[in-house]
């Protein structure tokens, strides 16, 4: 009984998402819509401007170094909070 | 867990460590990074007190959770230095840029990887110690 | 149809996305609806770095005489998402580990049965 209803939905779900796949353009064309000027700057000018051969470890820690940052926040928190669950509050 | 696996492992961490400090010191110029390099540190160190091995000088849950918290501090203080000069248009601290492909490299791209490996891998230790202390207070 | 065949990546990765929902609403136990919660976090990291693909292009890393490089962007936004997900799945453990040192036990029908017994 519960495994046919969850079966249900699930298959329900992926059709649903299936059919938006059919809308798609080529796989791998590149004019797609996802490759828009936003990634020509940072291929263009990234080595001149960061000075690192690693595209994407520069574009992570020079032009977007803020995400990086509240990302490092956010794991801190997760561990600040299993202190709370696991301990009742008591750092030492 | 028996003398075997203990001392195999006793001689297997050093090059894992070593493997991982590559990683995280060579982020900009072939694949990796700070959290990749992080988690493979944070491997060999967890191996370790898996297995038993217990040290005089290990990394016990107060200096983790201080080495967390300066680390992200100066993280902070750095990328505001580094912003505040963007947009304002001032030069306080000059920044060599180098040749792109050797390792002292990037302005301060190596520094920024070093503090993300540290606290990722200060992180999973400390996760590992709460999980294992909580399990072993139970049973005994 | 055979769009459907070209895009095979997207296509398993929302079949992953499926199998995952499944997971987690057909098992009792607490440790396999974790699990359910990851495979589900993988599908998606993998739907949105196959978006960047373009054909015949190098990696992005910097190397002379190359003429295009696949679309960085994407996979620097994925790794943030990954940290997030190991991130709820430490925190979703550590509740586990509470509820199992009050009820004694980790499936979850036997927990809604005591609880209803004891108020």
């Amino acid at each position: 009984m519960r495994l046919t209803v969850s079966i249900f939905v699930a298959v329900c779900l992926a059709v649903v998402l299936l059919v938006g796949i059919v809308d798609f353009p080529e796989f791998g064309a590149a004019n797609n819509p996802a490759h828009n000027e936003v990634m020509e700057k940072y291929i263009e000018e990234g080595v001149k401007e960061t000075g690192a051969v690693n595209l994407v470890s520069g574009m992570i820690l020079d032009y977007r170094a803020f995400d990086t940052f509240i990302e490092s926040i956010v794991f801190f928190t997760a561990v600040i909070s299993v202190f709370a669950v696991l301990k009742g509050g008591k750092i030492l | 867990m028996t003398i075997i696996i203990q001392n195999v492992v006793r001689l297997i961490v050093p090059f894992i460590l070593m493997f991982g400090a590559y990683v995280t010191v060579y982020g900009h110029v072939s694949p990796g990074g700070g959290f990749a390099g992080g988690t493979i540190l944070a491997a060999a160190l967890i191996l370790e007190r898996f297995v038993g091995i217990n040290r005089k000088w290990s990394l016990n849950k107060s200096t983790c959770l201080k080495g967390v918290s300066f680390s992200l501090v100066g993280y902070g203080i750095l990328k505001g230095i580094a912003f505040l000069e963007g947009a304002m248009h001032i030069e306080l601290i000059h920044w060599p840029l180098g040749q792109p492909g050797a390792l002292f490299s990037a302005g301060i791209i190596p520094l920024l990887n070093i503090l993300i490996g540290l606290v990722v891998m200060m992180a999973f230790v400390l996760l590992f110690d709460l999980f294992n202390e909580d399990l072993a207070g139970e049973d005994h | 149809m055979s769009i459907l065949l070209d895009n095979f990546i997207e296509v398993g990765s929302i079949i992953l996305f499926a199998i995952g929902f499944t997971t987690l609403l057909v098992h009792n136990n607490l440790i396999k609806k974790i699990i359910g919660l990851n495979i589900m976090d993988t599908s998606i990291f993998l739907y949105f770095i196959s978006i960047g693909y373009i054909d015949e292009a190098h990696a992005p890393i910097f190397k002379e005489g190359v003429v295009q490089y696949v679309n960085p962007v994407p996979s620097g936004l994925m790794l943030t998402g990954i940290v997030v997900a190991v991130s709820v799945t430490a925190f979703a453990l550590a509740l586990t580990i509470r509820l199992h040192s009050i009820y004694g036990t980790l499936e979850l029908d036997e927990i809604m049965k005591m609880r209803e017994e004891n108020i």
